[in-house]
């Protein structure tokens, strides 16, 4: 189960790769939130009360229900549906997604004698998840996008986390996932005030700024 | 820590009052009474809490904000007075400038490196609508980059923590102290990496290149006051963070590798910074370009060890309170002349003569000629450099600062006594021109005479890095 539940959070990033209506994009953020869950519990190791509700506000309550509720008011109040045509076909993006998850699996297998303790299946996709993230907000045209982008590089440092022999403490972790939400939020007023300047949010708008 | 229901209480008594003059006068004592309490925890005091404690390193970060802080806010009152700004706006300037405050002391405070991370990331949520003031289409592009880069470059940070957490797993800890009292043997390799996301990670923050595309835009474009506090306390808030993983590399053996990043980032910067400053002829921009390159001569100076750790230092306090200066000054120059071109503007010195006085000083200050700070440090670091035979590394450090230098003359001489004509003299308001005056007086006044108590600060900072 816990290797099908890698597989899936692998296909959900590689989604990205394969359409380009905003929406799908928006749910794929969300199956990854539960596909996270699921990741947790499944490798829990003692059953923490206290830490099953911290996770679940944080991946389901966070990662699958608010912040996809913001990134669809967001893309509701733009009247976007569709990334812009950047000139990169599917075909490319999938072999691109193909070539960083290849990267993924051979340096995490690579480095498994240093990696003693950790999963290098679990160490692929996250590094990969990371990656794929950045290969999401170079290539993609719309700010929406750009901020999805960086959810899907978000879950992909979340899923590398949890090699992590301790959890991090309460404090911390409300405070990474306060301020993931205020990011969000924040940036999807930008990006709606960006709409209303330029008429669209195209990122090759905003290049006035340069020497 | 009490202290810090006070900034709070005085943004929610600005939230809801939503007046002017009851944001002047919150501007004035918060900045007042941050002073106070910053001489208190860091001359008398002993701050030693679970996740905050004023440490050597701290203590010198900490005076420089608090003066950065108390200048700014005197000067936001002039620059808030001199627009229309709706009420709204006006209470949404001042909670998020001194909540920025605060959060800046806390992380300067923090000996956690999780909590140091979320305080560093909600500074740039609380910053972002600082950027966005003027509401403009620019000022509108720089917040979106600085929030979209800065907080990637936080992100990347983050997977540093990471890696620190996995090179020091049996302490099962995030506490600085941890770190370096480390017992068991450690993956020099997982060090190496931790220290590499973390340079990259909070170095994006700290305005280092290569990742320093955020600074010029969200400098130039932000209100003076806010540039003030951007270029001379975020920056510093951030390299912070570095220093205190770099001390781990020192404790570990781990100096060649983090001193090779050091170096080669700072020259990194130094280099953009020379041949953005030559070319360009946005004065705010030159004077972000000049943080970058500041902020490379620091990493320089840190990475040459020894007396470049002090001289580091000590940079650090110079450039802070002469680059804090020369923005609230542009200040002055972009209300009269309404152009952020150094070659549109009239001769200041017959427009503004005080206004061009504190300027020109600030740019001989931060170019390093004495009696300033940064004559100092910027000397001890080419001390070090021929103490340890490095002549190729001076003699680049030098030019570069000599191409930095050209650019500048060139600014100041074409502002100062420009040719076009602006007619009538322009009246200067005692809030323009005070806060500089006392920039000034701690940058030179330091550079001819430092009081005991503060060289101790900074050699016990200096000591504190070890390398």
């Amino acid at each position: 189960m816990y290797y099908g539940l890698l597989v899936l959070f692998a296909l959900t990033v590689i989604y990205f790769s394969v359409t380009s209506r905003l929406r799908a994009y928006v749910n794929a953020l969300a199956a990854q939130g539960v596909i996270l869950f699921l990741i947790v519990l499944v490798n829990m190791k003692e059953t923490n009360f206290q830490s099953v509700i911290l996770i679940l506000i944080e991946t389901i309550g966070f990662k699958t229900i608010l912040i996809p509720y913001i990134l669809n008011k967001i893309i509701y109040q733009n009247e976007a549906s569709r990334e812009i045509d950047a000139g990169l076909s599917n075909f490319f993006s999938i072999l691109a997604m193909i070539a960083i998850f290849s990267f993924g699996f051979i340096l995490s297998f690579w480095t498994k004698e240093v990696l003693e303790y950790s999963n290098p299946f679990h160490f692929g996709v996250a590094f990969s998840s990371i990656i794929a993230g950045m290969y999401i907000i170079l290539t993609k045209k719309r700010l929406i996008t750009h901020i999805m982008g960086y959810m899907v590089f978000e879950n992909g440092i979340f899923l590398f986390s949890l090699t992590l022999l301790k959890e991090m403490p309460l404090i911390v972790n409300l405070g990474v996932l306060l301020e993931l939400f205020m990011i969000i939020f924040v940036s999807g007023f930008f990006v709606t005030k960006i709409k209303e300047s330029y008429n669209d949010d195209n990122i090759d708008n905003l290049t006035d700024l340069r020497d | 820590m009490l202290y810090f229901i006070l900034p709070l209480l005085f943004s929610l008594i600005s939230f809801t009052a939503k007046r002017k003059n009851i944001d002047y006068i919150i501007l004035v004592s918060n900045s007042v009474l941050n002073a106070i309490f910053t001489v208190y925890i860091v001359f008398i005091a002993n701050i030693n809490l679970k996740y905050f404690a004023v440490d050597a390193i701290s203590k010198p970060f900490l005076l420089i904000l608090s003066i950065v802080f108390f200048s700014s806010s005197l000067y936001s009152i002039y620059f808030l007075k001199k627009r229309e700004i709706d009420e709204r706006w006006h209470s949404i300037y001042t909670l998020c400038f001194i909540l920025f405050d605060s959060l800046m002391m806390l992380s300067l405070m923090s000996v956690h490196i999780g909590l140091y991370w979320v305080l560093l990331e909600a500074t740039t949520i609380l910053t972002a609508p600082l950027i966005y003031f003027n509401k403009t289409k620019h000022s509108l592009e720089a917040a979106w980059k600085y929030v979209f880069i800065c907080s990637i470059g936080i992100a990347i940070g983050f997977i540093g923590i990471i890696f620190l957490s996995i090179t020091f797993r049996h302490s099962e800890s995030l506490f600085f102290a941890d770190f370096y009292g480390y017992s068991d043997p450690v993956s020099s390799l997982f060090l190496k990496i931790a220290f590499l996301f973390i340079i990259v990670g909070f170095g994006t923050k700290a305005g280092l290149a290569p990742l320093h595309f955020w600074l010029p835009d969200a400098h130039s474009e932000a209100p003076s006051p806010v540039s003030a506090m951007l270029s001379a306390t975020l920056l510093n808030t951030a390299m912070i963070g570095i220093i205190r993983v770099l001390k781990a590399m020192y404790i570990f053996k781990e100096q060649y590798f983090a001193n090779t990043m050091l170096l080669l980032m700072g020259f990194m910067s130094l280099f953009v910074s020379a041949v953005f400053i030559l070319r360009i002829k946005n004065y705010k921009r030159i004077l972000a370009y000049s943080s970058i390159e500041n902020m490379g001569i620091i990493a320089v100076a840190l990475a040459s060890g020894g007396a470049g750790i002090l001289a580091g230092i000590i940079h650090t306090v110079s450039h802070s309170l002469l680059k804090a200066s020369l923005f609230l000054t542009s200040g002055n120059i972009l209300d009269r002349y309404e152009t952020k071109h150094y070659d549109e503007t009239g001769p200041v010195m017959k427009d503004m003569k005080m206004t061009g006085i504190v300027f020109g000083l600030s740019v001989f200050g931060i170019l390093a000629i004495p009696p300033s700070l940064s004559f100092l440090s910027e000397f001890k670091i080419m001390s070090v450099f021929i103490s340890g035979k490095n002549y190729f590394l001076m003699v680049l450090f030098m030019l570069l600062l000599t191409v930095v230098f050209y650019g500048f003359i060139k600014m100041l001489l074409t502002m100062m006594f420009g040719e076009k004509d602006f007619s009538a003299v322009k009246k200067e308001y005692i809030l323009q021109i005070l806060p500089q005056m006392l920039l000034l007086i701690f940058a030179f006044g330091l550079g001819l005479f430092m009081p005991s108590a503060v060289k101790q600060i900074l050699l016990d900072a200096a000591n504190w890095i070890g390398g």
